[in-house]
């Protein structure tokens, strides 16, 4: 009897185990489309904290769900994708919102001196921030 | 006067054969570590590279975080277990296209590029060459290379456990845009 009550036990933590596991694999990423971001800041603020200390920037920012906001300096629509350039003020650098492929957006509406807001992850800092797979915010 | 004109002309023409650079911030970079059951790819398209037409000095970097996988868990493990992405950020390339003469960025055409240099990735450097396809057409510049990179180089380690799934090599693919920068 007793056997019998672990044996019960044991198949249960198995199944929630294999569906832990197949959960787990099959995982996507979140679309930023709906996820809740962590931290809201203007294009221009956040690429001065990475200008001005790059490793402090980037624990405070990288990887977390970020909603930027700015005014579009270039859109660049080479090879397949479409990255927005937020203006930051300084010339050399800006902050390219990279658009998920995955979620559906228009990129034709996007125009220099638009005022824009993009929730995606923040992937760090090579001349511009980049935020990669960026969703719209209405 | 008149040497005043020379002089301006002169400064003209030498701006002229100054070294006219080709860009992009928006060039696409996959990979496959595929070798059994699972596909193991990923592709960023955000890395910046610059080509000098000049003396063809050719530079590529890219976040290692703006590789997108399809499984979530397997992009996590990509940048903690495998390419340590917040100890080693950046993925680079610096190198030199040898034959940079025999392209003609100002004639439409297909022209293969002799690229050597040094990778840069996980920490370590390592010289690679390998053969890119310029295609010169419309007023628009397009590159692609393929190579293959063995990750025992670069020091990544594969456990055990799983050393069946992921190839030995990752086979590494470029494209490229360029625009002209603009001084």
């Amino acid at each position: 009897m007793k056997a019998k009550k672990v044996l019960i036990v044991l198949a249960i933590l198995g199944i929630a185990g294999a569906v832990y596991v197949a959960y787990e694999w099959n995982r996507k990423n979140p679309s930023m489309a709906t996820a809740k971001e962590d931290l809201s800041i203007d294009a221009k603020a956040l690429y001065e904290e990475f200008a001005l200390n790059e490793s402090a920037a980037s624990i405070k920012y990288i990887d977390k769900v970020i909603l930027v906001r700015g005014v579009v300096s270039s859109v660049d629509k080479s090879n397949g994708q479409v990255a927005i350039m937020l203006d930051t003020g300084d010339p050399l650098g800006a902050v390219m919102c990279q658009l998920d492929p995955e979620i559906s957006q228009n990129s034709e509406e996007f125009k220099e001196g638009d005022q824009v807001k993009f929730k995606g992850t923040c992937s760090g800092f090579m001349t511009d921030v980049q935020i990669s797979r960026c969703a719209v915010v209405r | 006067m008149k040497k005043l004109l020379f002089t301006l002309l002169m400064s003209g023409a030498f701006f002229s054969l100054q070294a006219q650079k080709y860009f992009t911030k928006t060039g696409n970079i996959s990979f496959s570590a595929t070798s059994s059951i699972e596909a193991i790819e990923a592709s960023t398209r955000t890395a910046s590279c610059v080509v000098d037409a000049a003396t063809g000095n050719i530079e590529f970097a890219v976040l290692i975080k703006t590789f997108q996988f399809e499984k979530a868990l397997m992009q996590e493990h990509f940048n903690e277990n495998y390419m340590e992405s917040d100890k080693y950020p950046k993925g680079s390339f610096k190198g030199k296209i040898d034959n940079i003469r025999d392209i003609k960025f100002n004639k439409d055409g297909s022209y293969k590029a002799k690229v050597s240099g040094v990778l840069e990735i996980h920490g370590v450097s390592k010289p690679v060459s390998t053969t890119a396809d310029f295609t010169i057409g419309g007023g628009k510049i397009k590159a692609n290379a393929n190579f293959s990179v063995a990750l025992a180089d670069y020091n990544i380690k594969i456990p055990g456990a799983v050393s069946d799934k992921i190839s030995k090599s990752a086979k590494i693919s470029v494209v490229a845009d360029f625009q002209e920068l603009k001084k």
